[in-house]
């Protein structure tokens, strides 16, 4: 539901304070909750089998907000807990969640427990954050979420996050666009309907949307997270078609230092009438962790650098990045964090192929092509537990871009630049209810002589609710109230309903539905953009209205042992005002002297509709595992009934994989069904895209070592007009922990 | 041990299996070509003349015949070689409605307007034929087209707009705008067609034309509506004439002198009056 204001400035007086007011609230109200007496819970976390200490496990007290890490020695302390009788759950990765029920604090006292945990390789159940922003096992969310932990990320060996990303079901790219059960398509970078999150802060950039998967290391990452369906009610705008949530790790206990090698050559195409270049054809990467805390102080940094040679002409990239992050830890289980970022990013540009007999070539004029992005992005946050049923999170959030090409010198550019500030709320009134609330602000600014100077922002106000009506039921309604604002320019405002059931009828089964909205306000480039080049000329549209959406989904989730789940989800999602690139001059195939006219439009009602089955499954003593994802589209635009562009009907994703002692091999195949339509050179050859890639493991004491070959079976594609996919290529690696 | 030997095992038949497959490689290179020759049997090239090129269209009549749909141009043809130039053009794989030998005006983008000749699978017509190119074929050849110069090479030109009223017919393929010193009395006439235009939007309110003509006096300025299932040019079916303005319902006469750009030769088409085959 959108509803058009015109009137900024009652607005904005008006919200002014409620947030204070809402503020005041949640802080009173908590801390009337600290009269009562309290005692402490402290313990110890042990491995089952061999009795090692374990550091870094999370420990949270059942129906509070309080909680602990076990330390390098693996003890724990909670303090602050008010007399009674609690129940904790300790969960670290790598090992089954464990659960100590009737634990008593009493008055001043220090009640003593041992935490006994079991090492496995899978957790099906594991904590996640980003379905009810607050943590909460992903059993008991009525969102389809799926998640890849730590080791799956590193089993996967992959050099960027994107392609860890293509493992997640229902989640495919175009080129480097992410599609969330289709809800993209393609846009040349310029909008994306997933909202991508770096510890729950957006990392969009401010002016165009665009994401870069280099802004951090794979090594970084603890957890990612992908919510599937609109998620405006919590989020806001950009996250009509699903949220990903990449979660970096937290400063360890223990100093840990991880170094990674990867290096790789591109085989040369198969067709002696495509080779192209006499040199071999290379990538490599390398990064550098190190992570320590130190009393209460944690610290986390990590350096990398990507180079390759690419796969085509002008192909070619260098990336830098770096990060940091500092923690610190309050006594009463509150903590602070500061993070910061930094990417560069200077390559060529591969515009497409000219001749389809040498589709890794550019065009002679185009060899020249290059671009060079830099990105910083800083993020601090402070949780603060105010009593044992309520917290506070306060969050400021700064994202800066830099871009530039060979048509658009660095100098034309000043930095896009988003400012953000949200306060979130946690509360827990009674035992069978849990409360969210927040209010988030965003200020964006963009300036080129392209576009000129445009700045806007957008203020959310949100809340959503929990209620468990019967221990295996739980109903989550929400709402979402945000208002966006171009200075001097257009207003709108929207509300974004959504609502949850969760129900267990069974232990090994999980029932879910959901239905919310969701929408996203188009960039500064979409509406200001007014470019022209020698082939292209792209008109300004400032009257662009946000682009919005209706999801429903159901999903069934059964366990068949506790080793072996499937899932089943049924999803809709139908939008409103669809932002669509508008071409509007049809002279563009094989044309020389025309250019192509482009422009940014709400166009489409459109809907898109599927399946996506899921099963994930360990057998013979673990030594068997496999992951199988297929998901069914059907996607068209309602005015016309034709397909919607760069969306394919199927994809799906096998990874069996053999683990004996101390090596792995995997093999994993990616299936897109042939992308029905495009916009440009639409009668040009496609195929769908069935890659396989195969990657030996072997661990041996501190080391990781990996021989991979991916897209073994050397298969030629194209997600995009005139641009061949990854083409096959060898990769040696080596992983070590110090 | 047993355990090992048989995923050993297991992995090798895996490996087999894949070897022993067809492999599938996806893209690989194949050169869809359309290619013939272009006969020029009448007249000689115009002073004015910037380049010639034979282009493969996917759709035509285009709506505008200024920007019309085309998927690969030849490069410029040798007219220098002779008659008869032999071109070949790179496209994609689909149906092509029209392939048509363009003449480029100096200091003037291509247009359809300077449409020398096309493909009209065979002689017996003077309507344009399809080509097909697919993956099974991937080569086009023999598709040879007869131009002539003459097209545009006059003096004059006649101009107007032509207007239309009721339902088009649903089977409408092609409109011919025809020009003649006086209106056909047999069959055999039709053929004689030297003033035509092929590019006139079907399916639209309005359009406009204008076609050179070498000057004297016209009789009969015609629009002839061209259907999917025609089968010979007597099913051409006139549809509108120019009017003579003192007489209205009969058609108008033309008269234009050397050098002049004769305009407001307008058409109407009433569809609700026409009788189709």
């Amino acid at each position: 539901m959108a509803i058009i204001l015109m009137k900024p400035r009652f607005v904005k007086t008006r919200f002014i304070p409620i947030f204070w007011v809402s503020l005041l609230v949640s802080i009173s109200v908590c801390c009337s909750l600290f009269a009562a007496d309290r005692g402490s819970i402290q313990g110890a976390v042990r491995d089952a089998k061999t009795g090692k200490k374990l550091a870094g496990v999370n420990i949270q007290i059942e129906g509070t907000v309080l909680g602990a890490s076990s330390d390098a020695e693996g003890n724990f302390i909670i303090r602050r807990v008010p007399v009674g009788t609690y129940s904790l759950k300790a969960t670290m990765i790598g090992y089954r969640a464990v659960q100590v029920p009737n634990v008593q604090v009493l008055p001043q006292d220090r009640a003593s427990v041992v935490i006994q945990m079991v090492e496995s390789p899978i957790n099906f159940d594991p904590l996640i954050v980003t379905a009810d922003k607050t943590k909460k096992e992903l059993d008991l969310t009525p969102n389809s979420v799926s998640v890849l932990s730590a080791p799956e990320i590193r089993d996967r060996h992959a050099l960027r996050v994107d392609q860890v990303l293509e493992a997640v079901p229902g989640v495919y790219f175009v080129r480097e666009q992410v599609n969330i059960r289709g809800s993209t398509g393609f846009t040349i970078g310029a909008a994306n309907r997933t909202l991508l999150l770096l510890d729950e802060v957006p990392v969009m950039a401010s002016d165009t949307g665009e994401f870069n998967w280099d802004l951090l290391p794979v090594l970084d990452i603890e957890q990612i997270e992908v919510v599937k369906g609109a998620g405006s009610a919590l989020w806001g705008t950009a996250a009509l078609g699903g949220v990903i949530n990449i979660i970096s790790k937290a400063p360890t206990e223990q100093g840990k230092t991880m170094v990674r090698l990867m290096a790789g050559e591109y085989d040369q195409p198969r067709y002696e009438e495509w080779r192209w270049s006499k040199t071999p054809l290379q990538f490599g990467r390398i990064d550098v962790s190190h992570s320590r805390r130190v009393g209460p102080l944690g610290i986390r940094f990590s350096l990398g650098r990507h180079v390759s040679t690419g796969y085509t002409e002008v192909g070619d990239f260098r990336r830098f990045n770096a990060t940091g992050r500092l923690s610190y830890y309050f006594r009463d289980g509150s903590s602070w964090t500061l993070y910061t970022a930094y990417n560069y990013n200077a390559g060529g540009i591969f515009v497409g192929w000219d001749d389809p007999q040498k589709p890794f070539q550019v065009k002679p004029a185009n060899r020249n092509s290059r671009g060079e992005i830099k990105m910083a992005n800083f993020y601090t946050k402070y949780n603060w537990i105010l009593s044992p049923k309520a917290a506070l999170r306060f969050r400021l959030s700064y994202l800066m871009t830099l871009m530039g090409n060979e048509f658009i010198k660095s100098a034309d550019f000043n930095p896009g630049r988003g400012f953000g500030a949200e306060i979130q709320g946690h509360w827990l009134p009674f035992e069978k209810a849990e409360f969210t609330y927040g209010a988030e602000f965003k200020w964006d600014t963009g300036s080129t002589k392209y576009f000129g100077d445009h700045q806007g922002y957008t203020i959310g106000l949100y809340a959503q609710t929990e209620l468990r009506l019967r221990s295996n039921l739980r109903f989550s309604p929400g709402l979402r109230y945000d208002r966006y604002q171009l200075i001097d320019g257009l207003a709108q405002s929207l509300l974004s309903p959504r609502v949850g059931i969760n129900y267990k009828p069974f232990e090994s089964t999980v029932l879910r539905a959901s239905a919310g909205s969701g929408f996203r306000a188009a960039t500064i480039a979409e509406r200001y953009l007014d470019f022209e080049n020698k082939s292209v000329i792209i008109e300004a549209n400032p009257n662009l209205k946000a682009e919005s959406s209706w999801s429903y989904d159901f999903g069934w989730r059964q366990y068949m042992t506790p080793k072996w789940f499937f899932e089943i989800g049924a999803f809709r999602n139908d939008f409103d005002n669809l932002i669509e690139v508008d071409l509007r001059q049809s002279q563009i195939e094989f044309a020389k002297d025309i250019r192509v006219a482009v422009r940014f439009q709400n166009l489409l009602a459109a809907r898109i509709e599927g399946l996506e089955l899921t099963s994930t499954g360990h057998w013979w003593s673990d030594h068997l595992r496999l992951q199988a994802t297929a998901t069914l589209l059907k996607h068209r635009d309602l005015a016309t009934g034709e397909p919607l562009t760069y969306r394919p009907n199927t994809i799906a994703y096998v990874n069996p994989s053999i683990h004996f002692r101390h090596w792995e091999l995997h093999a994993e195949y990616r299936y897109a069904s042939r992308i029905e339509k495009v916009k440009l050179f639409q009668y040009d050859d496609r195929v769908p895209q069935k890659v396989w890639n195969f990657r030996f493991i072997y661990h041996v004491a501190n080391l990781d070592l990996q021989l991979a070959v991916n897209n073994a079976l050397d298969y030629y594609y194209t997600q995009i007009e005139r641009t061949m996919g990854e083409i096959r290529n060898f990769t040696i690696g080596i992983t070590g922990e110090f | 041990m047993k355990k090992y030997y048989l995923l050993l095992l297991s992995i090798a038949l895996l490996v087999v299996l894949i070897i022993r497959c067809e492999i599938d490689h996806g893209l690989y290179p194949v050169r869809y070509t359309i290619k013939g020759k272009v006969i020029f049997f009448k007249g000689s090239p115009p002073a004015n003349t910037d380049r010639v090129e034979v282009f493969a269209l996917k759709e035509f009549p285009p709506k505008d015949p200024q920007n019309f749909l085309y998927l690969g141009q030849s490069g410029a043809l040798n007219l220098a070689a002779g008659n008869e130039v032999n071109y070949e053009i790179q496209v994609s794989p689909t149906t092509y409605q029209l392939i048509a030998v363009l003449w480029k005006e100096k200091g003037h983008d291509w247009s359809l307007t300077g449409l020398l000749g096309f493909y009209t699978g065979g002689l017996t017509t003077i309507l344009p034929d399809s080509v097909i190119v697919s993956r099974d074929q991937p080569v086009a050849d023999s598709v040879d087209i007869f131009a002539n110069w003459e097209v545009v090479s006059k003096e004059s030109a006649i101009s107007g707009r032509i207007t239309y009223e009721g339902q088009w017919p649903e089977d409408t393929q092609l409109l011919l705008l025809a020009i003649y010193k006086a209106k056909p009395t047999s069959d055999i006439s039709y053929l004689l067609l030297e003033n035509v235009d092929y590019t006139q939007p079907i399916f639209a309110d309005s359009s406009t034309y204008r076609l050179p003509v070498n000057s004297g006096v016209y009789n009969y300025v015609v629009l002839f509506w061209v259907g999917k299932k025609i089968k010979k040019l007597t099913d051409l079916v006139a549809i509108g004439v120019y009017e003579s303005p003192e007489n209205p319902g009969s058609p108008g006469r033309v008269s234009v002198s050397a050098g002049e750009d004769k305009s407001n030769i307008d058409i109407h088409v009433n569809f609700n009056t026409i009788q189709f085959p």
